[in-house]
């Protein structure tokens, strides 16, 4: 229970300073924002867009946004020098990588909450009847985005050009999380009936348990001196 | 039927859990390589993993399960994966095997320090490349995964 109260501290840490430089949600958000306009009008407003193609970018603009997001995750600590602070918390290092992953969830779905509407009203696509699998596709998705994420985003650190590592590497550890998201959000935009995404959630289920498996096994070594 | 309700055998449900297992294991793996003793445990970890899926999948192959084919929208997408995926598992494989004997030898013996480095070198300059091919080869898995099961 400490080790949870601590990540849900250094969570809100992270959040607080977030949310004081506003600039950095608002580039995030302008980001997602100008990507849904831009293929707006690229497919032409006023028709109605395929499922596929709209389900294909909104993910895309969803893993670019995550990018940003993992970022300013550690690499804010190793450039404000604020790690060795980090280091000396009486916490263990899980705690350290569970509060950054909720820092990142819970940012990612900030931006989603935007985003998503703003993307059915731009795509022109119709409402979705299967509203509880779409949110649990996306809340899954964004919790294993968020995983790989941070631990990427804490290997990467100590690099030099780490930004540009952190995108090279997001990507091949990502696919097992977009593939399945994308193929589920297919599926709930085409249908008008009721659909099975179990598969699809279970596929996220499995790879969020497999990441979290190696991040609790290898995150340690990192924080070590 | 596996156990993620696709339309995959469990060997492959499996394998795909090893290697996302695999990928990650890996990726921590090459970016402590300044430490050395955990670097030794976390590649040699994803070596087992990688093992274990191995042995999963030649089991498969014995059992004779059937591989389906593909839906025909994505015929194309899957012929021109499944081959590079299959050439670039071998060759990632040889060289996995490469660098676990560099490595090996570059711990145990302590002689001639010249050679060593010389081992020390190919280790780190293999490394990179064979990071690289096996994300080739991992994304190649999880596509091909997916249109043969899910799509």
């Amino acid at each position: 229970m400490e080790a949870l109260a601590a990540a849900f501290r250094i969570a809100w840490k992270d959040l607080k300073v977030e949310f004081r430089r506003s600039y950095e949600v608002l580039s995030i958000l302008t980001f997602s924002l100008s990507s849904i306009l831009i293929c707006s009008f690229a497919w032409g407003g006023a028709l109605t867009t395929s499922p596929e193609v709209s389900a294909a970018a909104l993910w895309v603009i969803l893993f670019f946004t995550s990018v940003l997001t993992f970022t300013t995750s550690f690499t804010r600590e190793i450039d404000r020098g604020t790690l060795g602070g980090l280091k000396t918390l009486p916490c263990s290092p899980l705690s350290i990588l569970l509060g950054k992953i909720l820092y990142a969830a819970v940012l990612l779905l900030i931006v989603e909450s935007v985003m998503l509407p703003l993307a059915f009203v731009f795509f022109n696509l119709k409402a979705p009847t299967g509203l509880i699998p779409m949110f649990l596709v996306f809340t899954l998705g964004t919790i294993d985005l968020s995983i790989v994420g941070s631990l990427i985003s804490g290997l990467v650190m100590f690099s030099e050009s780490k930004t540009l590592l952190l995108s090279f590497l997001l990507f091949p550890v990502c696919v097992p999380v977009l593939v399945p998201s994308v193929l589920a959000t297919v599926k709930i935009m085409s249908s008008t009936l009721e659909v099975d995404v179990g598969p699809e959630l279970r596929l996220l289920l499995a790879c969020l348990l497999s990441t979290a498996a190696v991040a609790t096994l290898t995150f340690r070594f990192l924080l070590e001196e | 039927m596996g156990i993620l309700g696709t339309r995959a055998p469990l060997t492959s449900d499996i394998g795909l859990a090893l290697e996302i297992v695999t990928t990650l294991l890996f990726t921590s793996g090459y970016f402590l390589d300044r430490r050395r003793g955990k670097h030794c445990l976390i590649m040699g970890g994803a070596a087992a993993t990688n093992t274990v899926f191995v042995i999963s999948y030649m089991i498969s192959r014995l059992l004779r399960e059937e591989i389906p084919s593909p839906p025909a929208q994505f015929s194309t997408l899957y012929r021109s994966l499944v081959i590079p995926h299959g050439i670039l598992s071998v060759v990632v494989l040889i060289l996995a095997i490469a660098q676990a004997f560099l490595a090996y030898h570059w711990r145990t013996k302590r002689d001639n320090i010249l050679v060593l480095e010389n081992r020390r070198t190919v280790h780190k300059k293999l490394g990179i490349a064979s990071l690289v091919l096996w994300y080739f080869s991992f994304i190649s898995g999880v596509v091909v995964y997916a249109i043969l099961y899910i799509a």
